[in-house]
């Protein structure tokens, strides 16, 4: 077995064992509280749609995250990103004429998410390339900054007249619900997160800039000794990165809401470096634990009656400590037990 | 502009200014022995949430504290266990402490009082009733801990024996122990304090509202973050700078009526200041050279 699937099975079973142990001191039994969170997400059609809903801003969000983090960069500003894009997206997608058309309108605004995302994340490239700034640092200062900047211009002219949203968006900028999910706020969004995953993964395997940023990520000091541009990749990788994170925007501006609100998008950008932190470099890892997370997440909602959802966000925190700790865990047991033939 | 000199504004500087001070402290603590702490913020929250708790279960608001005190020390343990022991990130374990710290108070909010936004009131250490707003602040035996905590700090980084342990820890941990430095034992005592520093933040909170409700550390934990990062992590700097911002936020306050700025200018003006910094705009600011090599 390889060392990160150990990894993760490690880490699973003591969040499992976490879980039912807070369960069981509520006084509930954590069968049925399992079994009634399954009901409420993959047990009905519209719990379904919900659950891909939830799944396409995070994986979406982790795309972001994960592209980052190739190079070695710990995106912690993709919550802000999508903030801002999602502003941008709801404020001038207000302003497009009633009947325009979706083929017109939604690159449009896909276009305006990215390049929003992209402008808001540059500074951290900035200055993490030209001044070595901790990227986590100036990434929470961004996010903090892109909460109140966006607080500040819905209060001055964007939002609509006595209320705290833009105006709606015409029916054309609307991305069209998925039918199968009736009630549900899936839409054809989640064709956009798996485009973006899977083609990020071909772009990072074939081509010059993916095959350099894995390069940064593996070494810094050895990518510049081999000629790689350092300070431009970084700066493009957090570009790309913030651009991507402008697209999750997409999913609740125009495929849920239809206008954009302060806090509208929930931190779903701490969810995604979260899948993304799960998945390592993988991408079926990816889009497996956007699936995860907003499971959990939606599933909270179903079992809320019975015992309070914030169980939800406990386990997501056990499980990210546990990921973290699982390889050094795993290589003492491993010790321990002296199994040299799997130490390698 | 007047009300600028009031003795009512200077009670809103010294209010607002009191948790950030304290959890800055805790964060020069930590970052100053090398461990990267974006759990102040989660250690507020953990902290608020016991003094409260602590209070009603015991009845002594004086066992609240030491209870909030203690809870801001597990949170910190359990960041020092994942990073030192466990090799985690300390960015991740950081933020998955936030994490827990925000859901596990929300879940205890319900355990304890059935509510999912505050808990019902409790009393103070000291009586508020018939003072200003300045003399039950100076009457309140945690501001003046508080200010102890950041004397403490800023002697005792510099001069005093523990102080210098912490810093060599920071700085180069191979050269501190090959000099009979314990790196691992030196880190986890500065996190506990940052606990207890950055945990009499939160009492300070619960105390001052006389209550817990969800999610109470608003983003303190961050601003102290940015003190310190400001104050290129230097103690008497990052009190300044708390001061500082305690007082531009109090001034919002004072004078939003005339709606000179808007608040959320104000809000963000700590976090801008930073990226200032980080630019090297303001001046240079060096970190611990082992900071988050542990």
């Amino acid at each position: 077995m390889n060392a990160r699937v150990r990894t993760l099975l490690l880490a699973t079973l003591l969040s499992a064992i976490a879980f039912e142990l807070a369960v069981l001191a509520w006084g509930e039994s954590p069968g049925s509280i399992l079994a009634q969170l399954f009901a409420g997400t993959w047990g009905t059609r519209y719990g379904t749609g919900q659950v891909l809903f939830k799944a396409t801003s995070i994986a979406i969000a982790g795309a972001a995250a994960q592209i980052a983090l190739r190079a070695g960069l710990f995106q912690i500003g993709v919550d802000g990103a999508i903030a801002v894009s999602a502003l941008a997206v709801g404020a001038i997608g207000a302003t497009l004429p009633a009947g325009i058309s979706p083929f017109v309108a939604w690159p449009l605004l896909a276009g305006v998410g990215a390049a929003a995302g992209a402008v808001w994340t540059l500074p951290i490239g900035v200055l993490r390339a030209r001044f070595s700034a901790h990227e986590v640092i100036s990434g929470i200062m961004m996010n903090k900054i892109a909460a109140a900047t966006v607080g500040y211009l819905l209060s001055r002219g964007l939002a609509e007249k006595a209320s705290v949203h833009t105006s709606p968006l015409p029916l054309g900028a609307r991305l069209v619900r998925l039918g199968v999910f009736p009630g549900s706020a899936a839409n054809v969004a989640v064709v956009v997160a798996i485009a973006i995953v899977l083609g990020w993964a071909w772009f990072a395997r074939r081509t010059v800039f993916g095959r350099e940023v894995e390069a940064i990520g593996a070494s810094e000091s050895a990518a510049r000794a081999t000629g790689i541009g350092l300070a431009r990749r970084q700066m493009q990788v957090l570009a790309l990165s913030g651009a991507v994170a402008g697209l999750a925007a997409l999913n609740d501006v125009m495929g849920y809401k239809g206008y954009a609100e302060e806090g509208l998008s929930g931190g779903v950008g701490f969810t995604g470096l979260a899948a993304a932190l799960l998945a390592g470099r993988s991408t079926a890892g990816l889009l497996f634990s956007a699936l995860f997370f907003a499971t959990l997440s939606q599933g909270g909602l179903s079992i809320n009656a019975r015992i309070p959802m914030e169980i939800v966000d406990v386990v997501v925190a056990l499980v990210i400590l546990f990921v973290a700790v699982a390889p050094e865990l795993d290589a003492r047991l491993g010790s321990a037990d002296e199994r040299p033939e799997e130490r390698a | 502009m007047s009300r600028l000199f009031s003795l009512a504004f200077l009670a809103q500087v010294v209010r607002i200014a009191l948790p950030y001070l304290a959890a800055s402290m805790g964060g020069i603590w930590s970052e100053r022995a090398g461990v990267p702490n974006v759990a102040l913020e989660g250690t507020i929250l953990v902290s608020a949430l016991g003094a409260v708790a602590g209070t009603t279960l015991t009845g002594s608001p004086w066992l609240g504290l030491l209870i909030a005190l203690a809870a801001g020390v597990l949170l910190q343990i359990i960041h020092a266990l994942t990073v030192l022991v466990g090799r985690a990130n300390a960015i991740v374990s950081g933020l998955a402490l936030n994490l827990l710290a925000s859901g596990g108070t929300r879940f205890l909010l319900r355990a304890l009082y059935d509510s999912s936004s505050n808990s019902p009131a409790i009393p103070g250490l000291t009586s508020k009733a018939g003072h200003s707003l300045l003399v039950a602040t100076l009457l309140d035996p945690t501001t003046w801990m508080v200010v102890l905590v950041v004397v403490g700090t800023v002697v005792g980084l510099d001069r005093t024996r523990l102080g210098l342990r912490v810093r060599a820890v920071g700085e180069h941990p191979e050269a501190a122990e090959s000099v009979g430095v314990n790196v691992l034992r030196t880190r986890l005592f500065a996190l506990a304090l940052a606990g207890a520093t950055a945990g009499l933040a939160g009492a300070w909170l619960a105390f001052d509202q006389r209550q817990f409700s969800s999610g109470m550390s608003g983003g303190r934990g961050f601003i102290a973050l940015a003190t310190v990062v400001i104050a290129g992590w230097r103690p008497l700097q990052a009190a300044l700078f708390a001061v500082l911002f305690g007082a531009a936020e109090a001034a919002q306050i004072v004078l939003q009526d005339q709606k000179l700025v808007a608040h959320q200018v104000v809000q963000a003006l700590p976090y801008i200041l930073t990226l200032l910094v980080l630019a090297g705009w303001v001046r240079r600011s060096r970190p611990p050279a082992a900071l988050g090599r542990t």
